[in-house]
C-alpha cells in the first residue's frame, strides 16, 4: 500500500518532468547548437526516437524503467545511470557533512534560543536564523567566495583542491540548513517546555540542566527526525545551486546541465534517485519514530499482533 | 549555559588554523601546469560531432588539420599535416602528407587516415549518425589515394575555397585505426584519435578535461604546458574569484562588465578581443510582420552600432565593414563602409512600407552570447526611436528561440568565418542552408546565381566583384543585420603567463600562444 | 535564617503574598495572602476559578510565569525566603516542597518509563516509592510508559515523583478533579495516609468542598485573590461566617435539597417552586433506545465495543440521568440519538418513529438537541452570540428574518442571558454565560428532547448551580424532556427523575432516583456511592435560618 503510493508518486514525478521538459525545448536543437543543419537534426531525432509522439516516447522510457533500464544519455550515448552514479560521491561529500554540521550547529543554537525564549539572546539567534533562511544560497556562496577567496585568499573558490575546498560549499549549505534546524529546534523545545510535564519536573525538584537534557531534548527530537528526512531528500536539489557556484561536479550540477540540455534520461534518473532517497528517508524517519516514541512503538506492535492474531484465527488449527 | 557560551570559541579554532595556512593555488604549485576554468566543457571531443565554442577550444590542442590558416600573419595558408599541396583543377586538390607524424594512439599518419577522416559516416552520409560536418563537406566527391603519402580530394563541383575546407573545423585528421577499432560511432567519439600537441588524459562529462603534453608531437610549436586541466566552473563570479586568488591560470567566457575588475589586480590581465565572427540578427522574411524588405532595411538603419560597442564593450571590439573579416586577404573589400546608421531614412522607409506599429517579436536569450540580453534591450530602444514596435521575448534555449511560429521575426545569430573567405561566412550563413531550411528566408534566383559563381570561380578579381554585388543586393533586401565583431575575452594570470590568443574560438596552448614566465 | 519564636509548631508560613500580572500589573491575582501550615497538617484551599488558589500555590514553589510580579515571603522550617525571587526557591523544590497538578496524563514524559521518571529524582528503590504512592501493581507499572497507564495510575506515579525526595510539604492542585470518583476516593485516602505516616503537610487545592471535608484538617476559602474565611474544616463547613461561603455551600447539590433551587437568584419565593416530578411518571415514552450496540474500529484494526446492547426509555417531560465513569460509553450511547455515532445494531424511536440517521431528516435534528461539555468549542469564536443563537433558525429557514431574531432574543432571555451580552462574541463571555448561550441556541428550535452531555462539569459550583436551576425551570415551564449525562452523582441525584448507571458499555442499573440512591442494587452502584465524598448534613438548615433573619 505504502510502496504503491511511493511508486505512484515517482511515476507522476517522472511524467511531469518528462512532459514539461519536452514541451519547453527540442533536445536535438539544443544539443546540436544554433548553427546546425537539418540533416544532422534529422539524424539526431532518428537516432534517439524523438520523432515518435511524446506519449509514446514516454511509454518507451517507462517500459525501459520496468526492465531496470534507465535509458541512455543523449550527450554521452552511455547509460544515464552510470553518469548519475559517477556524480553521486561528489554530492555526498557535500551533503553528509552539511547534514552533520547543520545539526551540530542548528540544534544547539535553536535549543539555546528556546530556553531563553523571549529574551534578547533568543531574538538575536532567531533573527540570525531568519537571515540564514532568507539569504539565497547562491548569494551566500558568492559572498563567501569574495571574502575567503578574493579578499582573504584563504580558501580555493572552486572544485576540489584539498580539504579546504569543502569549507565554503559545506559552510554555505550548512548555514541554510542550520537555520532550518535552529528554527525547528527552537519551536519544538519551546513547545516541550510549555508542556505540563516540565512543570511537574520542576515542582519535584529536577534541575534546569536535567530537565533540558532528560525531557526537552528527547521530546524535541521527534520533529527533528522529520526535518532530517526532508533535508536529506531536499538537499540533493538544494545542492544544485551550491555545486554550480563552487564548480563542484556533483549530481546537482549534473541536473542543471541535463535540464539545460534536455537530456531526458539523465534528468529522469536524477529525479528517480532523489525521489527514492526522499521516500527512503521518510521511511527511515518513520521507523526511527518507533525507537524514540514508545506510543508509536506500541501502536505498531498492537497492529502487528492483530495481524498475527487474524492469521492465527484463519489458520485451521 | 556554560557549554553554550564556549561555543563560538570552539568555532574560532578552525578559522585560526585556516588563516595560518595561507592559500597557495594547488595546481599552480607545479611549474608548467595550467588550470583553465571554463563555463562549459564540450560533451564531445570528436570534431564532427559537435560544433561549439567549448569543442573548438579543445580541438586546437588535440588535432591537426592538413593545412592551417596563420591568423597571426594575415590569414595565409601554411602547411600542417600536409607538407605541400597543389590545386590540380577547380575540383581537385592534391596533398603531400607529412611523414613521421604519430597519433596519440601510436599510429603513424598516412593516406588511410585522411580517407577515414572524410569517410561517409563522418561527412553526414550515414543518416543514423548525427554529425555537424555536412555543410562543410557536402561538396566532397571522393578521396583518392595516390600513394601512401599522397592523396587527391575530388569535389563534386568547382570549389573556390576548396583548399580552405581542409584548414579548419571540422577537417581535423583522425586516426583510421581508432575509427576501425570502435564498434559504434558513439564509441569512437569517446577516444582520442588526434595527433595534436596535447593528448587526452581524462574526460568526465560535465567535469574536468585533462590533457598533457604529447612528447612525440611532430611540430615545432610544442605544447607549452606539461598538463592542462579544463575545469568547469559555471559561475563567472567563481571563475573570476579563482583567477584572482590564483587557483586558475586562465578563465574563459569573461563578460564585458568584469574586465575592469580583473585588470584592477596587478597579477591578472585580460586577453582576447574581436574574433573571426560577426554578432548579428537574422530576420524571418517569410510570412512575418517584417516580410516587407523596407521594414528590414529600417531595422538595420536604426541601429547605432558605435554606441553599442562603446556602451557594452568600452570600445574593445569593432564594427565590421559589412559581412567580411579583415583576414579575408585578397577577398577583403576594404572600401566597403560599416553598416549605415540613419534613423531618418529608417523612418522614411517605414512610412513607405505603410508600417503602422505592428508588433515585431524579437526572441533572444539572456546570456548565450556575451551581453546578449543587454544588446537586445538597447536594440529595442533604438528601434523604438524610429517607430518600430519590437517586443522582446527572452527564451531559455535555441529550440524555443527558433520555433517556427507566425510571430517569429527577429532572432540572434553569430556568424563565424570558418574560412577567411565569404564562402566561410556570408554565403555559408546567408546562402541556402540552415536558415532557408528552417524557413527564415529564401534566396532569390539572382543571389543564387551570384552565390554559385562565388563558390566555384577561381578568379579572385571576379569573385571580389561578385561579393561586392552580393553585399549590395543583400543591403536592399536584408535577411540579417550586423551588430559588431564578436568579442571573446579571457582572464589570465600575467604573473605566470603571457598569451597571444588567436582571433578565433581556438585556444592556442602551444608555445606560440602561451609563454610561461 | 532568623528563627521565628512561634515557628516551633509551624512548618511553613506564608506572609503577605501578592501576585500581579500584565504589563501594567493592573491585574492582581492574589493580594495579601498569609497562612501557616503545621507539620503533618492537611490544609484545604477552596475557591472558584479565578479565586487565586492555584496562583498562590505556584508562587509558593516558584513556578509562576516570568511576567508575574510576586511580593511576599515565606518562612520554611525557620528559613526565610523572598517569593519575589523564584530562583531562590529552586533548591527547596523536591526536598522541601513538591507539587502535583490536575492533569496526570500530561504530567509525565511520554518518552520515559515510570522507572526512569523516578530514577531521575532519587536513588531509592522505585518500587517502594510506587507502593507508598498506592500503586501495588508496581512491577508492571515500573517499566510502563505513561500512555500505557490509566489516569489514576498516572496521578499516583506523579505523586511518587513528587514524594521521591521526601518533601515536607506537598502542594496538590486539584489532583483528583480529572479522575473518576472511585479513583479519587483511593487517592484521597492515600494522601491522608502519607501525611500521617511521614508527618508530611499537604496543601490541597480544590473547588470541591466535599473533598475538603473528607480530607482536610483546616480550610481556607479564597475569592478574588483574598482569603475570606479560614478555620477548622468542621467549623467552616458547618457554620460558615461569610455569606460567600454559605452561598458556595448552598450551591452544592446535596440529598436534602434535591430538586430545589440552588441559587438565591430571582424571587426568593421561588425557592421551593421547582419541585421534582413524583417518582412515578405515567406519561408516554418519547425517546426510546432499543438494544443499542456501538463498535469502534481501533487504528490497529481491532474492534472496541463501546456500547453493548443498551435499551432505555425517556418519557415525555422527564429528566433522565445517565451516570458512569469515563469510558463507560454513556456519551457514545447518547450520541446515537442525534446521529453523531452510528449504532452497529439497535433502533432509536422518537414518538414511535424510527430515526435512521443514515438517512437523516431535518425534522429530527430540530426535535433532538445536544449540548456538549465545553461551550467554548461549541461556539464560533468570531460570531456574535445573537447570530449564533439565531443560526439554527436560519439553517432550517424558519419564518422571516426579523421574526427569527425576535425568537432568538426570547430564547436568550429564557436562558437568563443578560441583554447586554447579546452582541458580544464568545471570547468575552464567562464559562457559565457561554453554556447558557449554547442552551439558548439548542432551545430555539423548540426541541422535544434536550441531551446535556456533562454540560455542567467544567463549570464552577455556583455557575453549575445556576445552570441546574435553569434546566429545571425550563423543564417546568416548557415541558422539556432532558437526557442528563454526568459523572457527578450528586448532580444526577439533584435533578433527575430516573437514573441509568452505565459501566463498560453496559447498563448496570436503572431506577427511580431516590430508590437507586438509597438502595443501590448493583455492586458497582454501591461502590460509586461509597466513593462519593459528601458534605456534612448538619448545616442544612443554616442558610435558611440566616435568610429568615435577613
Amino acid at each position: 500500500m505504502r510502496a504503491g503510493r511511493a511508486l505512484l508518486t515517482l511515476f507522476v514525478l517522472l511524467g511531469f518532468a518528462f512532459f514539461t521538459l519536452a514541451a519547453s525545448g527540442d533536445p536535438a536543437v539544443i544539443l546540436l547548437g544554433p548553427e546546425t543543419n537539418t540533416a544532422a537534426l534529422e539524424a539526431f531525432r532518428q537516432k534517439w526516437g524523438l520523432g515518435l509522439p511524446l506519449w509514446r516516447q514516454f511509454a518507451v522510457y517507462v517500459d525501459g524503467l520496468v526492465h531496470l533500464n534507465f535509458g541512455l544519455s543523449y550527450r554521452t550515448s552511455g547509460p544515464a545511470l552510470d553518469l548519475v552514479l559517477s556524480r553521486v560521491p561528489a554530492s555526498l561529500c557535500l551533503v553528509v557533512p552539511t547534514i552533520f554540521f547543520s545539526i551540530a550547529v542548528g540544534v544547539p543554537v535553536g535549543f539555546y534560543a528556546a530556553i531563553h525564549n523571549g529574551r534578547m539572546t533568543d531574538r538575536i539567534t532567531t533573527m540570525l536564523a531568519v537571515i540564514g533562511l532568507a539569504v539565497p544560497p547562491f548569494l551566500l556562496g558568492i559572498l563567501l567566495i569574495y571574502i575567503f577567496s578574493i579578499w582573504l585568499g584563504w580558501l580555493p573558490p572552486s572544485g576540489y583542491v584539498d580539504w579546504r575546498s569543502y569549507i565554503m560549499p559545506v559552510g554555505s549549505m550548512s548555514a541554510v540548513a542550520a537555520a532550518i534546524y535552529a528554527r525547528f529546534t527552537r519551536s519544538a523545545v519551546v513547545e516541550v517546555m510549555a508542556n505540563p510535564m516540565i512543570e511537574t519536573a520542576k515542582a519535584s525538584g529536577l534541575t534546569r540542566e536535567l530537565i533540558h537534557r532528560a525531557h526537552a531534548l528527547p521530546n524535541a527530537l521527534l520533529p527533528l527526525i522529520t526535518i532530517t528526512a526532508l533535508e536529506f531528500g531536499g538537499v540533493l536539489t538544494f545542492a544544485a545551486v551550491t555545486e554550480n557556484v563552487f564548480g563542484w561536479h556533483g549530481v546537482g550540477s549534473l541536473l542543471i546541465e541535463s535540464v539545460a540540455a534536455r537530456d531526458y534520461a539523465v534528468v529522469e534518473t536524477i529525479l528517480l534517485c532523489a525521489g527514492t532517497t526522499m521516500i527512503l528517508a521518510n521511511f527511515l524517519a518513520d521507523l526511527s519514530y518507533g525507537f524514540v516514541d514508545p506510543r508509536i512503538r506500541d501502536s505498531r506492535r498492537s497492529r502487528l499482533s492483530t495481524v498475527t492474531r487474524l492469521y492465527a484465527e484463519k489458520s485451521p488449527v | 549555559m556554560k557549554t553554550q557560551s564556549s561555543f563560538p570559541r570552539r568555532l574560532l579554532l578552525p578559522i585560526l588554523a585556516i588563516s595560518l595556512t595561507a592559500f597557495h593555488g594547488a595546481a599552480s604549485a607545479f611549474a608548467h601546469d595550467l588550470v583553465i576554468a571554463v563555463q562549459k566543457n564540450p560533451d564531445n571531443h570528436d570534431p564532427v560531432s559537435e560544433n561549439s565554442n567549448p569543442n573548438l577550444r579543445l580541438m586546437y590542442s588535440l588535432y591537426d588539420t592538413l593545412v592551417s590558416v596563420d591568423y597571426r600573419n594575415g590569414g595565409r595558408l601554411v602547411p600542417n599535416l600536409a607538407t605541400s599541396w597543389s590545386v590540380i583543377d577547380p575540383r581537385t586538390i592534391e596533398f603531400h602528407l607529412r611523414p613521421g607524424v604519430v597519433f596519440h594512439n601510436g599510429d603513424t599518419f598516412d593516406a588511410r587516415d585522411v580517407v577515414a577522416t572524410f569517410s561517409p559516416v563522418r561527412i553526414g552520409a550515414d543518416k543514423s549518425v548525427p554529425v555537424q560536418s555536412q555543410p562543410f563537406f557536402k561538396g566532397i566527391d571522393r578521396v583518392e589515394v595516390v600513394d601512401e603519402m599522397t592523396i587527391r580530394i575530388h569535389m563534386k563541383s568547382d570549389d573556390a575555397v576548396g583548399i580552405y575546407r581542409f584548414s579548419t573545423y571540422p577537417s581535423q585528421i583522425i586516426s583510421a585505426t581508432a575509427l576501425e577499432q570502435a564498434k559504434t560511432y558513439a564509441e569512437f567519439t569517446e577516444v582520442d584519435a588526434g595527433s595534436g600537441p596535447y593528448s587526452l588524459v581524462s574526460r568526465k562529462l560535465g567535469g574536468d578535461i585533462v590533457i598533457k603534453k604529447f612528447d612525440k608531437y611532430w611540430g615545432s610549436s610544442k605544447a607549452a604546458a606539461d598538463k592542462v586541466t579544463f575545469t568547469v566552473v559555471p559561475e563567472l563570479a567563481t571563475r573570476i574569484a579563482g583567477l584572482l586568488s590564483g587557483q586558475f591560470d586562465i578563465i574563459t567566457e569573461v563578460g564585458a562588465d568584469e574586465l575592469r575588475q580583473i585588470e584592477a589586480k596587478p597579477s591578472c590581465a585580460i586577453v582576447g578581443g574581436p574574433v573571426q565572427s560577426i554578432r548579428g540578427l537574422v530576420y524571418d522574411s517569410i510570412g512575418s510582420p517584417i516580410a516587407d524588405p523596407r521594414i528590414r532595411r529600417a531595422l538595420n538603419l536604426a541601429i547605432n552600432r558605435d554606441a553599442l560597442v562603446k556602451s557594452l564593450f568600452a570600445g574593445r571590439t569593432s564594427v565590421p565593414h559589412g559581412w567580411q573579416m579583415q583576414t579575408f586577404g585578397d577577398m577583403y573589400l576594404s572600401d566597403r563602409p560599416t553598416p549605415e546608421y540613419n534613423p531618418k531614412k529608417a523612418r522614411e522607409l517605414l512610412k513607405d512600407a505603410g508600417y503602422s506599429g505592428q508588433q515585431i517579436v524579437y526572441r533572444t536569450q539572456q546570456g548565450y552570447y556575451t551581453k546578449q540580453g543587454d544588446t537586445a534591450q538597447i536594440l529595442q530602444s533604438m528601434w523604438k526611436a524610429v517607430g518600430l514596435n519590437v517586443k522582446l521575448e527572452f527564451k531559455e534555449n535555441w529550440a524555443q528561440v527558433r520555433a517556427d511560429t507566425p510571430d517569429r521575426a527577429i532572432i540572434d545569430a553569430d556568424s563565424g568565418a570558418y574560412y577567411p573567405d565569404p564562402m566561410g561566412q556570408f554565403w555559408r550563413r546567408m546562402g541556402p542552408g540552415e536558415f532557408t531550411d528552417s524557413q527564415f528566408f529564401t534566396v532569390g534566383p539572382s543571389m543564387l546565381t551570384l552565390g554559385n559563381e562565388l563558390a566555384t570561380s577561381l578568379d579572385t578579381k571576379r569573385r571580389r566583384a561578385i561579393f561586392a554585388k552580393m553585399l549590395e543586393n543583400f543591403e536592399e533586401d536584408p535577411h540579417a543585420g550586423i551588430l559588431y565583431v564578436t568579442p571573446m575575452f579571457m582572464g589570465m594570470r600575467k604573473d605566470r603567463l603571457s598569451m597571444d590568443p588567436l582571433p578565433y574560438a581556438y585556444l592556442d596552448l602551444t608555445t606560440d600562444g602561451v609563454t610561461f614566465k | 535564617m532568623i528563627l521565628d519564636r512561634h515557628s516551633v509548631a509551624t512548618l511553613f508560613s506564608l506572609r503577605e503574598l501578592s501576585v500581579a500580572f500584565g504589563a501594567t500589573l493592573r491585574h492582581i491575582a492574589v493580594s495579601n495572602v498569609s497562612f501557616d501550615v503545621k507539620p503533618g497538617e492537611i490544609l484545604g484551599i477552596v475557591g472558584e476559578s479565578g479565586s487565586g488558589k492555584s496562583v498562590t500555590c505556584r508562587a509558593l514553589i516558584g513556578l509562576l510565569p516570568e511576567r508575574a510580579r510576586v511580593q511576599g515571603e515565606m518562612i520554611f522550617e525557620g528559613q526565610r525566603f523572598s517569593l519575589s525571587k523564584p530562583r531562590g526557591l529552586a533548591h527547596l523544590r523536591g526536598v522541601g516542597l513538591s507539587m502535583i497538578f490536575q492533569d496526570p496524563m500530561s504530567a509525565l514524559d511520554p518518552l520515559m518509563t515510570v522507572r526512569r521518571h523516578l530514577e531521575l529524582r532519587t536513588e531509592d528503590d522505585p518500587g517502594t516509592l510506587l507502593r507508598s504512592a498506592g500503586l501495588d501493581e508496581h512491577r508492571t507499572v515500573l517499566d510502563s510508559y505513561p500512555h500505557q497507564l490509566s489516569g489514576g495510575q498516572s496521578q499516583r506515579v506523579a505523586i511518587a515523583c513528587a514524594l521521591a525526595r521526601r518533601p515536607k510539604l506537598l502542594i496538590a492542585d486539584e489532583p483528583t478533579t480529572a479522575l473518576d470518583v472511585t479513583v479519587q476516593a483511593g487517592i484521597l485516602q492515600r494522601l491522608r495516609q502519607l501525611s500521617r505516616e511521614r508527618g508530611m503537610a499537604i496543601i490541597f487545592v480544590t473547588h470541591d468542598l466535599a473533598v475538603v471535608y473528607r480530607l482536610c484538617d483546616r480550610v481556607l476559602v479564597m475569592r478574588d485573590g483574598r482569603i475570606i474565611e479560614h478555620g477548622d474544616v468542621d467549623t467552616v463547613l458547618t457554620a460558615p461566617r461569610e455569606s460567600y461561603t454559605r452561598d458556595l455551600l448552598a450551591a452544592i447539590p446535596r440529598p436534602a435539597h434535591r430538586g430545589r433551587r440552588l441559587t438565591a437568584a430571582g424571587n426568593e419565593a421561588d425557592k421551593r417552586t421547582i419541585a421534582l416530578r413524583s417518582g412515578s411518571i405515567a406519561s408516554k415514552p418519547l425517546l426510546r433506545f432499543e438494544q443499542i450496540c456501538v463498535q469502534y474500529k481501533r487504528s490497529d484494526g481491532s474492534v472496541l465495543e463501546a456500547v453493548r446492547g443498551v435499551s432505555a426509555v425517556i418519557r415525555r417531560g422527564e429528566i433522565l440521568g445517565l451516570v458512569g465513569e469515563s469510558g463507560s460509553g454513556k456519551s457514545t450511547f447518547a450520541k446515537t440519538a442525534v446521529g453523531l455515532t452510528v449504532p452497529a445494531s439497535g433502533r432509536i424511536l422518537l414518538n414511535d418513529e424510527p430515526l435512521d440517521w443514515r438517512r437523516p431528516q431535518m425534522r429530527w435534528r430540530r426535535d433532538v438537541q445536544y449540548i456538549f461539555q465545553d461551550p467554548r468549542g461549541a461556539l464560533d469564536p468570531s460570531a456574535r452570540i445573537l447570530s449564533q443563537v439565531r443560526l439554527p433558525l436560519d439553517v432550517h429557514r424558519l419564518g422571516p428574518k426579523a421574526e427569527r431574531t425576535a425568537h432568538a432574543h426570547r430564547q436568550m432571555i429564557e436562558a437568563q442571558l443578560d441583554e447586554a451580552l447579546f452582541s458580544r462574541k464568545p471570547g468575552s463571555l464567562s464559562g457559565g454565560q457561554r453554556q447558557r448561550a449554547t442552551i439558548a441556541r439548542a432551545l430555539t428550535l423548540q426541541p422535544k428532547v434536550l441531551i446535556c452531555d456533562e454540560s455542567v462539569s467544567a463549570l464552577d459550583v455556583s455557575i453549575q448551580a445556576r445552570i441546574l436551576d435553569l434546566l429545571m425551570e425550563l423543564r417546568e415551564r416548557l415541558g422539556l424532556t432532558i437526557l442528563f449525562i454526568s459523572h457527578d452523582l450528586s448532580v444526577i441525584r439533584h435533578i433527575c427523575d430516573r437514573v441509568l448507571v452505565m459501566r463498560r458499555g453496559e447498563l448496570v442499573e436503572e431506577g427511580e432516583t431516590i430508590d437507586l440512591f438509597q438502595h443501590p442494587k448493583a455492586a458497582y452502584t454501591q461502590q460509586l456511592l461509597a466513593a462519593l465524598p459528601v458534605l456534612p448534613d448538619c448545616i442544612e438548615q443554616e442558610p435558611e435560618n440566616q435568610r429568615v433573619v435577613v
